[in-house]
């Protein structure tokens, strides 16, 4: 038995041997809920923290919101170390839910990559932390998200924000590793969904890179109740890691529709005649369809199936739906060429033609070589959509 | 230093060889002795006088008021003398049975030698009445509470059982009650015990074999089994286990599992102990061994596995989705109070990240103002809540309740006050708590209960990892474990060739088959 | 320990034979170059684990061939005395090299995702003793370890199939790797290495699961359902990553936990990352028990026990050594990645031939 016990003592003693493993107790750390970057004014960055408030005064304990601190830094690091030291902790990045970046900083390339590249690394970031892009500022928009009537805690707004993005299409759904993986493949480009202050949500309208649209009536708004001055709408459009456009909400449905991440959605279209606007509860009936050839140029073909309810139905009138149907597809089609365009101009093929490039060439220098960023710029795309209405109210059911 | 690293030791090899005399002395039935006593074979004397002489003199009949001889004329020309106990016998049996039959004065009137045997004849009116001439017989006879006559002038002795200590009567059990099911519990009458168990089976192949424990103490053990279905490797495994023990303090069942265990240290028991009879006629017909003890009001049980000890004596009374359910429950809540204070400490230390914020900001708020370090925090909760349930058992009667108030709410309560220790480490630890009042066992409970603060110690010191390693390991020794030769962890790991599921209980059959890891002959069970 | 102790019945061994196919293969450092034309690792796994399950039946139809209660009293057989015993020491070399890879590869993951702040040697540690331990509780224990924790396993692998399936893309399988059909032989060969040890094991314990045909019936089992499960794991991931991020990711099979939006999933890679170290020192266990037990039997120790623990801590000194990233470290390493089939082949194969070269005889 003592012989037992001590060979166990023995093997046991290996352990404290090398050193216990570095612990953080949860009341020592502060926890950064959302990192903003903005180009600095003296340094590289001036990078943003977020840190969770918690109240500590009555007997039941609750966030009340979060702290923003910044600092001017040359890299994510220093601006780190130049925070904690003037903190009462030990920042601790374990809990970031978002990332926002402002427009101007993604707009050179390399930067976003490099944060990335730390960020990923070493603060071990969530990898399904959102990213957004700020429109005006990341602080600002950081500043936004804190309303002092009703402090909402940031994993709560990441859901309405997610939520959001499921139930309008107004929104794409991007991850940290979505983003770190886009930016490096080169078969597609990324998106960044876009967040902004209310006054740049409702610029944002009519002032995307497709240029101003009649139907982009609404940027896109957050659906809380709680007052806060930062939204969220469309999105980035990315070349590689630099941002080279962005898209209002309505485009940003409307792209989603075609890549077969739209979900369902409202939206308001023009009735033929011309005598109204009407609302539909758009949803896509099945998986869109995509068919490229590898000519000179390249051509593909996008086609979009979507079933629609009309909100009014009464608003029909005399014209059936089918004609309306065909009517919605026409100007839907119109305006996804539009949407393909601005992207193919823009050089960011975030409609994902790449991923069916790749798929024709059977080894890998031949696909290097066949250099697709190149050969986009020449695609040819054609859209075709089908709508089908849904007209339950008024179809009378003893015909 | 060569002898702590010496691992090539010979191994035990246990092996039922003949002796001389033919069987092994412990196979040798209720004469058998492994062990010594006094020197076997010692006779009586054919001269009444000398024989109780000499058991005046062993039985220190100066001191022992209660060592009675009761000298008579037996058919009222024989000297002879009824020997006993006083308290421990039966009086109105010897006055009636004994001594009023032999006093008559046509008693021995055609008695020959030998005449202790013509008295068992023809004279003594008991049940139970043996021969012998062998001088520790008597001794042990006496002791028991049986009665010894001695003849002058034969040098047998009749013993006969007239036994009649005061004891507790039948009664409902105290620990293992059940709404549906019997409401008897064993006693500490071995014979009561027995006459329990043959309630229940009454097939012909149902045997008590008594051993003697205890050195000269010769505390009675019955080794209960049926004969036609236990597995017999089994049932001399036992034996030999018992024979190993040679001391006088055997004063229970438990005494004698930790004697007789191959595990004394392990922390979870390699044998289940019932105070109810139908536990153990159950155990019984599925292939088992029971165990039974003078002295002690419950039956040992072998082999068990681990899901064993996870049932409960109400398991066999419900209906089978209830008890499913039951049961169910209970395997969450035993697992639940093994990891939940671990989990939660490594999680709070090393993996923050695998929290939500809502319970982040509890957590910190809730301890902002506590001085102790979580893991601390934690174990020491956990000591407190084992000190407020053995207090509880302690105290006397209606106060082990107003124990079990005092210590759980207010000083809980007065402790999260007073910053001492924080709402959601208390929370956690009373729910553990209760998880660990499911296991049916109560060494069991025991054991998980300080398993916790290992596992909370490995969580402080290396997190999920440490955590994971220590449940490997515990698991592994869990597999390593056997029950008088069955792997513990049976019959999952091994995988046998038992049908019904072990957590969730399957409606009563026509069973064909015992229990199949005791690997019993194929009998209906 | 006696040498003879220790039986283990069908899904003991079956589940410990799997749980070293999978983590052994799955559990390889990644290496770039496996890329370098394209996603192929569900083909070269594809092409292994056939070539696997035909080496291992060839051997053991040469040990059935030859009456060989296991591999030790095969390889004597087989290849003579001396040749036999270094036969016997490059398996246990082998074994010991097998049992050093999941664990460099554990406490890199460890290092980088979970434990970030700590040195790898710290972590290292930790490991030691329960790797010890339950290479020196033996066969049994091992066994039925491995079947009670079987399933709980098996789901953690089936986790992160399941959990990122919205992000597979079939695109990420091109451009198809036709380009050099060659390379993908070589990953086979490589990954074949990997696949080995588990079946060494199984055969020097043969005597452990009663006899050579219950090992062979056992060892075909756990191919199969090991190598599903491997050649799916690596489709999963081919269809989460293009050929270009996998050459930079170090631990493509933990990546894949990260693949998903949002809810509690994201809460429980840490978890199944915890479940797969268990599996790991199991598997690895496995080995170490194996290698000492062969060492037992050519050198004709009594006990198990004191060669395991000194195997068992020299696989623990080499994953230590490795952790310290030195340059030679690097070389050997590489050296070993390039190298380490001919130790995993040749010993069993020269005796499979020298077996098929001499008389059956009948078991005794």
């Amino acid at each position: 038995m003592k012989r037992a016990l001590f060979l166990v003592l023995a093997f046991l003693l290996a352990v404290p041997a090398g050193g216990c493993l570095k612990t953080n107790t949860v009341d020592e750390s502060g926890y950064v809920l959302a990192i903003g970057f903005d180009p600095g004014e003296t340094f590289a960055y001036r990078v943003s923290f977020a840190v969770q408030k918690i109240s500590t005064g009555s007997s039941e304990p609750s966030t009340d919101g979060f702290m923003l601190f910044s600092a001017e830094a040359e890299n994510l690091f220093q601006a780190i170390e130049t925070v904690s030291a003037n903190a009462p902790y030990q920042l601790s990045f374990v809990r970031t839910a978002m990332l926002i970046f402002d427009q101007k900083l993604l707009e050179d390339a390399g930067r976003l990559s490099s944060i990335m590249n730390t960020a990923m690394e070493r603060l071990r970031i969530r990898y399904n932390a959102n990213v957004f892009v700020a429109l005006d500022g990341a602080k600002k928009v950081l500043e936004g998200l804190n309303s002092q009537e009703s402090p909402q805690s940031i994993d709560k707004l990441q859901e309405h924000f997610l939520a959001y993005a499921r139930d309008t299409g107004m929104l794409p759904e991007v991850t940290f590793l979505m983003l770190y993986q886009g930016i490096r493949q080169p078969t597609s480009d990324a998106v960044i969904p876009l967040m902004g202050t209310n006054e740049d949500i409702r610029r944002l309208g009519t002032a995307d890179s497709v240029g101003e649209t009649d139907y982009a009536y609404l940027g896109g708004r957050t659906a809380t109740q709680t007052q806060l001055q930062t939204g969220v709408a469309g999105l980035g459009l990315m070349e590689a890691d630099r941002l080279v456009g962005i898209l209002s909400g309505q485009n940003t449905q409307l792209l989603l529709m075609a890549t077969g991440d739209f979900q369902t959605g409202d939206m308001q279209l023009p009735l033929p005649d011309g005598s109204g606007m009407a609302t539909a509860a758009v949803r896509m009936q099945r998986a869109p369809k995509t068919e490229l050839a590898l000519g000179e140029p390249p051509a593909a073909l996008v086609k979009i199936y979507l079933e629609a309810d009309l909100l009014h139905p009464e608003i029909l009138g005399n014209t059936s739906t089918d004609e309306l149907g065909a009517h919605f597809a026409h100007l839907l089609e119109q305006r996804l060429q539009a949407v393909f365009l601005t992207c193919r101009a823009l050089g960011s093929d975030v409609f994902g033609f790449g991923k069916l490039a790749v798929k024709k060439f059977s080894s890998v220098s031949e696909w290097e070589a066949y250099d697709w960023k190149a050969r986009f710029q020449g695609l040819e795309a054609r859209f075709e959509v089908s709508v089908v209405i849904q007209d339950y109210a008024s179809r009378k059911l003893f015909q | 230093m060569r002898r702590l690293f010496q691992f090539d030791e010979p191994s035990a090899e246990y092996e039922l060889l003949e002796t001389e005399n033919g069987e092994p002395s412990f196979m040798g039935g209720w004469r058998g002795h492994a062990y010594s006593q006094e020197q076997p074979g010692l006779r009586l004397s054919d001269r009444l006088e000398e024989n109780l002489d000499r058991l005046r003199r062993e039985f220190r009949s100066d001191i022992n008021e209660d060592f009675i001889v009761r000298s008579f004329m037996m058919g009222g020309r024989i000297p002879a003398a009824a020997i006993f106990m006083d308290g421990m016998v039966n009086p109105d049996q010897i006055n009636d049975f004994i001594l009023k039959p032999s006093m008559r004065t046509k008693a021995m009137r055609s008695a020959k030698p030998p005449l202790a045997q013509y008295a068992v004849q023809h004279v003594l009116a008991m049940q139970d009445a043996n021969l012998t001439h062998d001088w520790s017989d008597v001794k042990t006879a006496v002791s028991e509470g049986r009665t010894a006559v001695l003849i002058d002038g034969d040098d047998h002795a009749v013993l006969m059982d007239t036994r009649g200590f005061p004891g507790r009567s039948v009664t409902e059990p105290m620990n293992e009650t059940v709404i549906l099911g019997p409401h008897e519990a064993f006693t500490e009458n071995i014979r009561t015990n027995i006459s329990l168990l043959r309630k229940i089976i009454k097939t012909e192949d149902f045997v008590c074999e008594f051993r003697p424990s205890g050195g000269k103490n010769n505390v009675r053990v019955a080794i209960a089994y049926r004969e036609s279905t236990a597995n017999p490797g089994l049932v001399n495994e036992v034996k030999r286990h018992l024979a190993r023990v040679d001391t006088l303090k055997v004063l229970s069942i438990t005494t004698l599992e930790q004697l007789t265990e191959t595990h004394p240290y392990s922390p979870l028991p390699q044998s289940l102990i019932t105070e109810r009879p139908d536990r153990a006629a159950s155990a019984i017909m599925e292939g088992h061994v029971v165990l039974l003890c003078e002295g002690s009001p419950q039956a040992r049980v072998m082999p068990i596995t681990l899901f064993t000890l996870m049932t409960s004596a109400e398991d066999a009374y419900l209906r089978p989705l209830s008890a499913s359910i039951i049961r169910i429950v209970r395997y969450f809540g035993a697992f639940l109070s093994t990891i939940l204070p671990a989990y939660f400490v490594a999680v709070a230390l090393h993996h923050q990240g695998m929290l939500s914020g809502e319970v982040l900001a509890t957590i910190a708020s809730s301890r902002s103002m506590v001085f102790l370090p979580l893991a601390l925090e934690m174990i020491f909760l956990q000591l407190v809540f084992q000190l407020v349930r053995e207090a509880s058992v302690g105290a006397p009667g209606a106060m082990g309740q107003s124990v079990g108030i005092i210590g759980g709410l207010i000083l809980g309560q007065a402790a999260v006050s007073a910053n001492i220790v924080s709402t959601f480490v208390l929370i956690i630890v009373a729910l553990s708590g209760l998880g660990n009042f499911t296991i049916p066992d109560y060494r069991t409970q025991i054991a998980v209960a300080y398993f916790r603060i290992v596992l909370v110690l490995a969580a402080w010191v290396g997190g999920l990892f440490g955590f994971a390693l220590t449940i490997l390991l515990a698991v592994a020794w869990l597999a390593s474990l056997k029950s008088y030769g069955v792997p513990f962890l049976a019959p999952v790991a091994p995988k046998t060739y038992a049908k019904e599921p072990q957590v969730l209980r399957v409606r009563q059959r026509n069973a064909v088959d015992p229990s199949d890891f005791t690997n019993s002959r194929r009998q209906r069970a | 320990m006696k040498l003879n102790e220790g039986r283990i019945g069908r899904q003991e061994a079956t589940s410990l034979a799997a749980m070293g196919v999978v983590a052994s293969t799955v559990f390889y450092p990644n290496a770039a170059e496996g890329y370098r034309y394209g996603n192929a690792s569900y083909v070269a796994a594809l092409l292994a684990f056939s070539m696997l399950f035909l080496l291992f039946f060839i051997t053991v139809r040469a040990m059935r061939r030859r009456g060989a209660a296991h591999l030790g009293a095969f390889l004597n057989d087989a290849l003579g005395g001396l040749f036999g015993r270094v036969a016997a020491l490059a398996v246990i070399l082998f074994l010991v090299i097998s049992a050093a890879i999941p664990l460099i590869q554990f406490q890199w993951l460890l290092k980088r995702f979970v434990f970030p702040d700590n040195l790898v040697a710290t972590i290292c540690l930790y490991f030691l003793p329960p790797m010890l331990l339950l290479a020196c509780m033996g066969l049994e224990t091992l066994g039925r370890t491995a079947r009670i924790l079987f399933w709980l396993l098996a789901i953690s692998f089936v986790l992160p199939m399941v959990i990122p399936a919205a992000s597979y893309e079939t695109y990420h399988l091109f451009p198809l790797p036709l380009e050099n059909p060659l390379a993908i032989v070589q990953s086979a060969v490589r990954m074949t290495a990997q696949g080995m040890p588990a079946m060494l094991a199984l055969l020097i314990y043969a005597d452990g699961v009663q006899g050579v045909r219950n090992a062979e019936k056992y060892g075909r089992i756990a191919l199969l359902g090991g190598g599903l499960l491997v050649v799916l794991l690596q489709l999963c991931i081919s269809l989460s990553f293009s050929y270009s991020d996998l050459q930079e990711i170090v631990s493509p099979l933990y990546r894949l936990l990260m693949l998903q939006r949002s809810g509690i999933n994201m809460r429980i890679d840490k978890l199944v990352l915890f479940l797969w170290i268990i599996m790991g020192l199991l598997a690895v266990s496995g080995y170490l028990y194996a290698a000492a037990l062969l060492l037992c039997r050519t050198t004709g120790i009594g006990d198990v026990r004191p060669p395991a623990l000194s195997i068992s801590a020299a696989a623990a000194t080499l994953a230590l050594l490795v952790s310290q990233n030195a340059e030679w470290t690097a070389t050997a390493a590489s050296a070993v990645r390039n190298n380490l089939y001919l130790l995993a082949l040749v010993p069993p194969l020269l005796a499979a031939v020298a077996a098929y070269l001499r008389k059956e005889r009948l078991a005794a």
